[in-house]
């Protein structure tokens, strides 16, 4: 089971690669704008998300521990603070999204940068989070499911689905540590 | 969080410590984006993500306990980035659009700029219906 998942993560990896790929040939391609462009993205909700989504990859990897020593609450507890803590990112991307969109940072007739490569960087933001706010939200329905069915008693708490879902859920995590100093870092100084 | 008493409280200690390490290196990669270091910022700050991604992989997602195949199957998808970014840049590393100027290349800069017909004649023997009467 732990070889699929990863042959799963690894094409992950690929989908992934590529839209960091367009970003880094992009960046080379006109640096100058890229930077001007990167200014305007919010370094506290990025950095706060980040610190967020490292916390909810260590829960889950508790989950994982209790669940293979057999400690059926403690699985649960995790469990569920890995969900609530992947719910904070997605609320605090909501957050950033609407102040993002008021600075009207939708590329389109009406963008407030000028050179209009800026709009390369922006497209790629909006691209980027929102299929990274989309596997994550996968990520924390998986994790219900699970939980339920922990909870309901029709998954023993020792089955290696958790080690399944966790690899997931720190892959989801994996991605995010990357897009941080793409998005959030880039040009500050 | 009792599942048995203290001793679940043991099974915290080396994740938090991964954790802790995690914490540092964000605080260390969005400090020093704000230090002045020309091309270092991002060298900096792509190593600190690696090194966080590396800890991760090793320690949360059990590559320090795993059997051979499945550390391959974790190196696999790093090699076939390596692979993408490789190839990909060595393409556009070795054009001159825009005006984004490469070192790796400086004939690439002149390519467009001699007059039309001063190009060197191509040295197949080319079927003459062809060759644009040179």
């Amino acid at each position: 089971m732990t070889l699929g998942v990863w042959a799963f993560i690894a094409s992950e990896v690929l989908f992934f690669g590529g839209l960091f790929l367009a970003y880094a040939l992009y960046r080379h391609l006109d640096p100058d704008t890229f930077k001007q462009a990167a200014r305007e993205t919010e370094v506290v909700y990025g950095a706060t998300n980040t610190a967020v989504l490292l916390t909810s990859s260590l829960t889950m990897a508790m989950a994982v521990k209790a669940s293979e020593e057999g400690f059926r609450r403690m699985t649960l507890w995790c469990l569920t603070a890995t969900m609530a803590l992947g719910l904070t990112f997605l609320v605090i991307k909501g957050f950033e999204y609407h102040s993002d969109l008021d600075k009207g940072l939708w590329p389109g007739p009406d963008f407030p940068l000028h050179p209009a490569t800026t709009q390369l960087f922006w497209a790629f933001y909006w691209i980027s989070t929102g299929v990274h706010a989309v596997h994550l939200t996968i990520g924390i329905g998986i994790v219900s499911v699970v939980t339920l069915r922990l909870k309901r008693g029709t998954l023993p708490v020792q089955a290696t689905t958790f080690d399944g879902v966790a690899l997931y859920w720190h892959l989801v995590d994996t991605i995010w540590v990357f897009l941080l100093p793409m998005l959030y870092l880039v040009g500050r100084s | 969080m009792n599942g048995a008493g203290r001793s679940t409280l043991r099974l915290w200690r080396k994740p938090s410590l991964i954790w802790l390490a995690l914490m540092l290196l964000l605080g260390l990669t969005v400090g020093s984006a704000y230090i002045p270091l020309g091309v270092f910022n991002g060298i900096i700050n792509y190593s600190v993500a690696a090194a966080k991604a590396a800890l991760v992989l090793i320690f949360f997602m059990h590559l320090d306990r795993s059997r051979a195949a499945i550390r391959l199957a974790a190196c696999v998808g790093v090699f076939w980035l390596l692979f993408l970014f490789s190839l990909s840049f060595s393409d556009y590393l070795t054009r001159d659009w825009n005006g984004s100027s490469t070192t790796l290349a400086p004939q690439a800069k002149q390519v467009g700029t001699r007059e039309r017909g001063t190009y060197p004649k191509a040295r197949l023997p080319l079927n003459s219906q062809f060759s644009d009467g040179d």
